[in-house]
């Protein structure tokens, strides 16, 4: 009898101890990294890691989901779509969090964030505005440094060899004449290029707030830092003096003529010394991230003032998806890979001695062994953790964070940041401008168009027609109901 | 009842073929309501509200409209006609060889081209059409003229395209005519030269009226695809240049451009519902046509 006792009062336990194990089973985040689409070997090896870390702290573990970029949107609307489980997403890379929040395929994450995300709160501040939609938070920004100026990259073995100094902040007009050196002492060599002109590039010249279009569907603010007048790109003289610089440069023969079509990609030919330089966003993250694609050391100079806008913090955001089987856990472990810098450094940059050796405090580059070309992990697209917790590659250096800081510090606020437009009441305009823009815009800002007067007249008919003023409109509604809050 | 019971062998073989059609067909008929939805992921399928045709509208408010229709109509037209022409030529030429090595070559070169991705198209005629590398502005250069800026002048376009499709899809378009010709009894043709016609004769005579059903089949089905039009030929061929777009945008690219930005999954279900329809209204028109003319070349 005794011994039937303790059997039962054994069975019991054992029943009772599965029981709990089994309510405690930890729950699995799966989180994106955006990438160009490489399998990478080491992620079950990352994942391990990140387990040991996160099982004793939250009572989680992760999955990494590698998502190449051109099957991102596509692939997250459908995972969405179908009810398939993720819980934190990429918003913002490739489509726009804006949509992504009036489509309905982000929760809510206000009481989230209130109750989970201490470290989010302290980290961002204000700028968890930028996720805001009508007042709701739909997304937390992957980064807090997001001040950004528009700069130009470009080839420093080159201007050293001829002799050439890129002064910083650089003007539009020196570039042209550096342009001019350059065709004149190395004629084979172009000083810089336009590209397919498909997304517009106007916003390296001049300090532009956008509102999310990468074109100009929804109006510009020019310099946003002091103005919120919303009026159209494509009309101003801003625009008009940016083709005719850029035919003249044609005609001059400083850009190839035939970057439309040719399919060569800027970098490519930058890395192939066929071509001096070209614009790009600015910030002290930009220069380590871009020296990668180079076998020679390039210099990165401003051209336009570093400003923080909700654009800046929209490029990249972690959404909870509405298919996530426990929004709690996904914001607990957002939370702590915002406060844990192993597990953003784990999420980033991999396994030290597996994937990476530090050279320097804070500053890593390949652990021995590792083919720079086929890594066994790599982060491309995606932001994780805090960076000025999150190890940077060669050639930032320990200073690195310390300017990262002074930069965001020094940069200008946008007027609007914070503000996002939400242009579901015409997106019908929008899809007719969107379609009018595609194509007007790439021919003449890559300086194709011979007669510019003309073209500018028919292509603003054609906006007009589809209905960019009522976009405006619109935006400038938006905007004024929301600065009176 | 007796009649199911003598055909239950051949449901039961069709079987696995309408449980198919029915899933792959039928089931996703549901989804057409999402081009009368304001879709929201949260909701799905069924919970998002209604809003009557407003996704309806960025189609035709724009003033595209006009444009992308006829090119879709136009070149669709254009490559069903073209296309019935040469392939039938093609595959009564084809039938005239008579030895197995040559045949075998010519078929298999013909067919090639459909076999290729249009990306890769796309850059075969950049080989030819490049305005700084390319073939063709080579050999002008060389015979003193200058340089065509082929991507930038609408006028080469649409006989570029034709070309490009005619000579992509012809192959396909071959073989399906070839496979009835095969199969024609050589009775006739034998019966025919002892009666003295000649080849020609005996194309218009025979081979032609016995090809007809398998044209008019080919025709109807083509004419349901009359307004959708191949993504890759109007916009990987020509670059996604602006400046082409008055001859190269049709209702998919437009579509595609329209919402790249902003993508609206009820917007774009709305142009795949208006294509679906016009098909549809298409099919049925041009099979009832024909069935009036001569009831037993009708599809249905």
């Amino acid at each position: 009898m005794k011994k039937l006792l303790s059997m039962f009062l054994t069975l019991t336990m054992v029943l009772s101890l599965v029981a709990v194990a089994h309510a405690e089973d930890p729950y699995e985040v799966i989180i994106e990294t955006v990438t160009f689409g490489a399998e990478y070997e080491d992620i079950p090896a990352i994942e391990e890691a990140i387990n040991a870390i996160t099982i004793p702290a939250i009572n989680v573990t992760v999955k990494i989901l590698n998502v190449g970029i051109p099957q991102h949107a596509q692939k997250i609307s459908m995972m969405i779509a179908g009810g398939e489980k993720a819980d934190l997403v990429m918003a913002g890379l490739t489509l726009p969090m804006v949509n992504m929040a009036t489509d309905g395929m982000l929760l809510p994450l206000d009481e989230l964030v209130a109750n989970y995300g201490p470290d989010i709160q302290a980290l961002f501040g204000d700028q968890l505005n930028a996720g805001k939609l009508s007042g709701v938070l739909y997304a937390v920004p992957a980064d807090a440094y997001t001040a950004q100026s528009g700069g130009f990259i470009y080839n420093k073995e080159m201007a050293d060899e001829l002799g050439i100094t890129v002064p910083n902040p650089v003007t539009v007009e020196e570039l042209a004449n550096i342009y001019a050196t350059i065709k004149e002492k190395k004629p084979e060599v172009f000083g810089t290029s336009f590209g397919t002109g498909e997304t517009s590039n106007a916003l390296y010249d001049y300090n532009l707030e956008t509102y999310g279009s990468n074109v100009y569907a929804y109006g510009v603010t020019l310099n946003q830092y002091e103005n919120t007048e919303i009026v159209n790109m494509y009309a101003t003289e801003e625009y008009k003096a940016y083709v005719l610089r850029h035919k003249e440069w044609v005609e001059k023969g400083f850009v190839p003529s035939d970057s439309m079509t040719s399919g060569v990609l800027n970098k490519e030919r930058i890395a192939a010394g066929q071509m001096f330089g070209m614009t790009t966003n600015y910030s002290p993250l930009e220069a380590p991230t871009q020296q990668g694609n180079y076998t020679f050391p390039i210099g990165m100079v401003e051209i336009t003032k570093a400003v923080s806008s909700t654009s800046g913090l929209q490029e990249r955001m972690w959404g909870i998806p509405v298919s996530c089987k426990n929004p709690q856990k996904a914001m607990e472990f957002l939370n702590l890979m915002f406060a844990n810098a192993d597990v953003a450094n784990l999420l980033s940059n991999g396994i030290e001695g597996l994937n990476y050796k530090l050279v320097d405090e804070g500053v890593i580059t390949y652990a021995d062994g590792v083919d720079p070309s086929a890594p066994g992990y790599d982060r491309i697209f995606s932001r994780f953790g805090d960076q000025m917790k999150v190890y940077q590659w060669e050639p930032a250096t320990a200073d690195f964070y310390a300017e990262l800081a002074a930069f965001n510090d020094n940069a200008l606020n946008s007027l609007t940041l914070g503000y996002s437009f939400n242009s579901e009441n015409v997106a019908t305009e929008v899809a007719a401008v969107n379609a009018v823009i595609a194509q007007y815009a790439p021919a003449l800002e890559c300086g194709m168009v011979t007669d510019v007067d003309a073209a500018l007249a028919t292509f603003n008919d054609q906006l007009v027609k589809a209905g960019i003023n009522r976009i405006i409109e619109e935006n400038q509604r938006q905007l004024a109901e929301w600065m009176a809050q | 009842m007796d009649q199911i019971k003598r055909f239950l062998p051949f449901y039961i073989m069709a079987l696995p073929g309408i449980i198919y059609l029915i899933i792959n067909n039928y089931m996703p008929l549901v989804g057409l309501q999402v081009a009368f939805k304001r879709f929201n992921y949260g909701k799905g399928i069924w919970g998002s509200p209604w809003n009557g045709i407003k996704n309806f509208e960025f189609l035709f408010s724009s003033n595209s409209a006009q444009r992308i229709i006829r090119n879709t109509l136009l070149y669709n037209v254009a490559f069903i006609l073209i296309g019935i022409v040469i392939g039938v030529a093609a595959a009564i030429l084809l039938n005239e060889v008579r030895q197995k090595r040559p045949l075998k070559i010519y078929q298999t070169s013909i067919l090639l081209p459909y076999l290729m991705s249009m990306v890769i198209i796309s850059y075969l005629a950049y080989v030819f059409l490049g305005t700084n590398t390319g073939v063709i502005n080579g050999v002008i250069r060389r015979l003193g003229g200058a340089n065509i800026n082929w991507y930038n002048e609408p006028k080469y376009w649409p006989a570029l395209l034709i070309f490009i499709h005619v000579w992509k899809t012809l192959g396909f378009n071959m073989i399906l005519y070839y496979s009835s010709l095969v199969g024609f009894s050589q009775d006739y043709y034998e019966a025919a030269e002892l009666d003295g016609a000649t080849k020609w004769q005996q194309i218009t005579k025979i081979t032609l009226p016995l090809l007809r059903p398998t044209i008019i089949t080919l025709l109807i089905l083509q004419l349901g695809q009359i307004f959708r039009s191949d993504f890759g030929l109007f916009y990987q061929v020509p670059m996604n240049q602006g400046a082409l777009f008055d001859v190269t945008d049709t209702i998919d690219t437009f579509v595609y451009r329209a919402l790249l930005k902003t993508p609206n999954i009820g917007m774009s279900s709305s142009a795949g519902f208006i294509q679906s329809v016009v098909g549809f209204i298409f099919i049925m028109t041009a099979n009832g046509i024909i069935r009036k003319m001569s009831p037993s070349d009708s599809l249905f």
